[in-house]
């Protein structure tokens, strides 16, 4: 309960906060704020609009929820994320169109952000690498894979614009009626309810936790922490791919640059948010979607920049990370544990390493 | 009135009475050493006296002066180095040794630095070479002997060392208490935390034993001897041992053959070690912590692979990994917090771990059966101590195991808890069970071991009798062989 009530205070003080600066930059706050509200959930194609935008965000923040339990520190859920879409393209472009196409490709783009997680696991199995470090490189890496192929290989067949041509759209996930809402939205909270039901409901989860909240005790009790650490991060990468392959079934049909656009580090933020509960997830994902769909209703009706959105999900965050450093006796551990123990860890590592 | 005067000092962490109500004098040139278990009281105590910490109760006097914090200890030269060092790596070795300079000059030059470094290498007496080495570079014996440097420079009156020859190689150790007492015979007052009773003995003009948080013996060191120091550390006479008769015909089933262990994996490594200990047997493994345990219950873990010799069970060599697969084992490691309850699960949780399918008595049986007092979905944190040994036991020991491996089991717990630990280890080995203890706890080894064996600098002795005495027993641990 208490855990519930951090977040909501944290999601109005983000509110709050954006009131101010929307003051601050000389918008009548009541009126812009209103704005915001109909732009994000005043109408059934807003609300629908919202719920689209959570989608990637739930994907990236179950991700980051199944590595961070684990107490591995997988920053890499946009890496995953994009080689997810690419993966998906590549295995739907190569199919006749389809449901068959479909289920394919979303099969491709789950290997295919496992295997970018991969990456980093095996680097710190066989060389101590720290995953929080390899992670976050290996964004980049796929940032500019991706360029490259949009660039290159994978770019569309006029070869006027950096992106891909579009799946057919007989391959793309159903939407509801006219919206764009598409399917994804029921594989998402699908994936929550399994991930809540894996992390809390089985022996593997119970595993998985036991690895995150004290390796040395698990690995007394008999549990392989090496492998439920490897285990965990391709379950990491595998949400964060499935979410990549669905943005890309569902909204965009194509890749090109901005395809990502930062869903894999708002997943960190919308999973700190829930404190790292799957379920929690749900709304959270739902709050920081309408957040910027309402921050572009703001910005093409009173021209305030749709950064707006992000900082309140980095006030929201933040407000929540110092109500948690006061929760931290509580079970479960709080989320300003695991950043104590990141940042110890990081900084052991880095001594070790010199 | 003595030069230091320590009054009814009492320490509580938690709920946990650390140091109670203890009263010590000391005067100027007294070799002091402070002995007892870990978690007897002694680093409390001293870091009380160093200001590091607040007594709850009790006043501390020092040359006429009452100390109470870090200033007022300082102002009375009072310097204690602590068991982790505080250097920081990526610095020079000299660099280190001003760090804590308070007049540095404001343009510091390398030569500068050295300047400074030399000089308070010559102020504390000692020899070093590797200034412009850093820090992180240096082995662990020059390492803390930079600390010691560093804190001979401030010219201490009262000089406290905690633990400093636990990283030293032998050598080290001779030449650190040679100094030592060079430094007491110029007047200054040197207490030095130890567990090791060679060294006690090489060193100190005076020896007081701790237990429990409290004093339980000040001698003058020709006053005593190391087994009766060794008893008062670990505490009560032996008692009569115990009078399980063994039913079963035995055959040896764990069997440990010259394995020796790696340096790198512990402080104390074991070194040739053989064992054999055979299926219906309790075989007690007691010494003075810190002298090979760690190293025995981390290999038996399958933890680490054995540097040398073979350990066999039921005649099969095993690997580390095999080791750690056998589902037929119960390991109860001795650090309870640290490698045996989850703290932020739950009991339940805790309880179920690994969570492996294979049978195990439902969460409220092993709650009911073992007493614990807490409710399955209470978390572990919230647990006293006892309880939560309690629940490592109900979940090593409810797997039915072949073989029971338990460090410390009855750490912590009540009389009636502790028996009914020491019941289960019998029923289980009236079933066949091989059981091997680890203990520092006499008493405990003698009433529930078939056989006793010491462990004492990474060696275990011969097999004995439960029935050896006490005396003969301290002298083993003391490493007099």
């Amino acid at each position: 309960m208490r855990r519930t009530g951090a977040a909501v205070v944290a999601a109005l003080a983000a509110l709050a906060a954006m009131a101010i600066v929307l003051a601050l930059l000389g918008h009548p706050p009541a009126r812009t704020m209103a704005i915001l509200f109909q732009g994000a959930a005043g109408s059934s194609f807003a609300i629908s609009e919202s719920l689209l935008k959570s989608i990637p965000l739930l994907f990236t923040a179950l991700a980051v929820v199944v590595a961070f339990r684990a107490g591995v520190w997988n920053i890499g859920g946009e890496g995953q994320f994009i080689v997810g879409g690419i993966a998906a393209l590549a295995v739907g472009g190569m199919i006749e169109g389809g449901a068959v196409a479909s289920i394919l490709s979303l099969m491709a783009g789950i290997a295919g952000g496992a295997a970018w997680a991969w990456i980093a696991v095996l680097l710190r199995n066989l060389r101590q690498a720290p995953e929080v470090l390899t992670t976050i490189l290996l964004n980049f890496v796929a940032v500019h894979l991706m360029g490259w192929l949009i660039n290159g290989p994978l770019q569309e067949e006029g070869r006027r614009y950096p992106q891909s041509d579009p799946l057919p759209p007989e391959s793309l996930l159903p939407a509801a009626g006219s919206t764009r809402l598409h399917l994804g939205i029921v594989l998402a909270i699908g994936a929550a309810i399994a991930v809540h039901l894996f992390l809390f409901h089985s022996a593997a989860g119970l595993r998985l936790r036991a690895t995150g909240l004290n390796v040395l005790a698990a690995r007394w009790s008999g549990v392989r922490t090496r492998a439920e650490i490897t285990r965990a991060m391709l379950l990491s990468g595998a949400l964060a791919g499935c979410g990549g392959a669905v943005e890309l079934l569902g909204v965009t049909g194509r890749l090109y640059e901005r395809f990502a656009s930062g869903a894999g580090f708002g997943g960190i933020a919308v999973a700190l948010l829930a404190q790292l509960h799957p379920l929690g997830a749900i709304p959270t994902a739902v709050f920081f979607g309408a957040l910027s769909t309402g921050a572009g209703a703001l910005q093409r009706s009173a021209g305030v920049s749709a950064a707006l959105a992000t900082l309140g999900q980095g006030i929201a965050v933040l407000v929540l990370l110092t109500l948690a450093s006061r929760m931290k006796k509580e079970a479960g551990g709080g989320t300003a544990i695991f950043f104590r123990r990141l940042f110890r860890r990081t900084l052991r590592d880095s001594e070790s390493a010199s | 009135m003595a030069f230091g005067e320590l009054r009814r000092l009492t320490r509580s962490f938690d709920r946990t009475k650390a140091v109670a109500g203890i009263d010590l004098d000391f005067e100027p040139g007294e070799a002091i050493a402070l002995v007892g278990e870990n978690g007897a009281g002694k680093t409390t105590l001293m870091r009380m006296l160093a200001g590091i910490i607040p007594p709850d109760d009790g006043t501390i006097t020092v040359g006429g002066e009452r100390v109470r914090g870090t200033a007022s200890a300082s102002a009375a030269r009072i310097e204690m180095v602590q068991q982790h060092l505080n250097l920081a790596g990526a610095l020079t070795a000299a660099e280190n040794l001003i760090l804590h300079d308070e007049n540095l000059p404001l343009l510091l030059t390398g030569k500068r630095v050295g300047a400074l470094a030399r000089s308070a290498v010559s102020r504390s007496g000692l020899r070093f070479t590797k200034l412009q080495e850093r820090a992180g570079d240096l082995s662990v014996g020059e390492a803390s002997r930079l600390e010691l440097i560093r804190t001979l420079a401030r010219g201490p009156q009262v000089l406290i060392l905690d633990e400093p020859t636990a990283v030293l190689a032998p050598p080290e150790v001779l030449e650190l208490t040679r100094q030592l007492r060079a430094l007491t015979a110029e007047g200054m007052t040197v207490i030095l935390i130890s567990h090791k009773l060679a060294e006690v003995f090489a060193f100190a003009s005076r020896v007081v034993v701790l237990r429990n948080g409290a004093l339980v013996l000040d001698a003058p060191i020709g006053q005593t001897s190391k087994s009766s120091v060794a008893v008062a550390m670990m505490g009560r006479e032996l008692v009569s041992p115990g009078t399980r008769k063994a039913t079963i015909p035995r055959r040896p089933r764990l069997r440990l053959d010259r394995v020796s262990t790696s340096a790198r994996d512990h402080r104390t490594p074991l070194r040739e070690v053989s064992l054999e200990v055979g299926s219906g047997e309790i075989t007690a493994i007691v010494g003075v912590a810190g002298n090979g345990q760690n190293a025995l219950a981390d290999l038996l873990r399958g933890l680490i692979e054995p540097a040398g010799g073979t350990v066999a069970i039921d005649g099969v060599i095993q690997t580390a990994r095999s080791l750690f697969a056998a589902e037929t084992a119960a390991h109860v490691p001795s650090d309870r917090a640290r490698d045996g309850i989850i703290a932020a699960m739950s009991v339940a949780e805790n309880l179920r771990l690994p969570g492996r399918a294979e049978a195990r008595i439902p969460v409220d049986q092993a709650i009911e059966r073992y007493a614990i007092r807490g409710a399955a979905s209470q978390s572990a944190s919230s647990l006293s101590g006892g309880n939560q040994q309690k629940v490592l036991l109900a979940r090593e020991l409810s797997r039915d195991p072949l073989l029971i491996v338990a460090s410390e089991p009855t750490r912590g717990l009540d009389i009636d808890a502790a028996a009914f630990v020491h019941r289960e280890f019998r029923a289980a080995a009236d079933r066949g069970a091989t059981v091997l203890i680890i203990t520092s706890d006499l008493d405990e080894a003698a009433s529930l071991g078939d056989s006793i064996h010491v462990i004492s600098g990474g060696m275990v002795s011969e097999k004995l009798a439960s029935s050896t005495p006490a005396e003969q027993l301290g002298l083993l641990m003391a490493g007099d062989r």
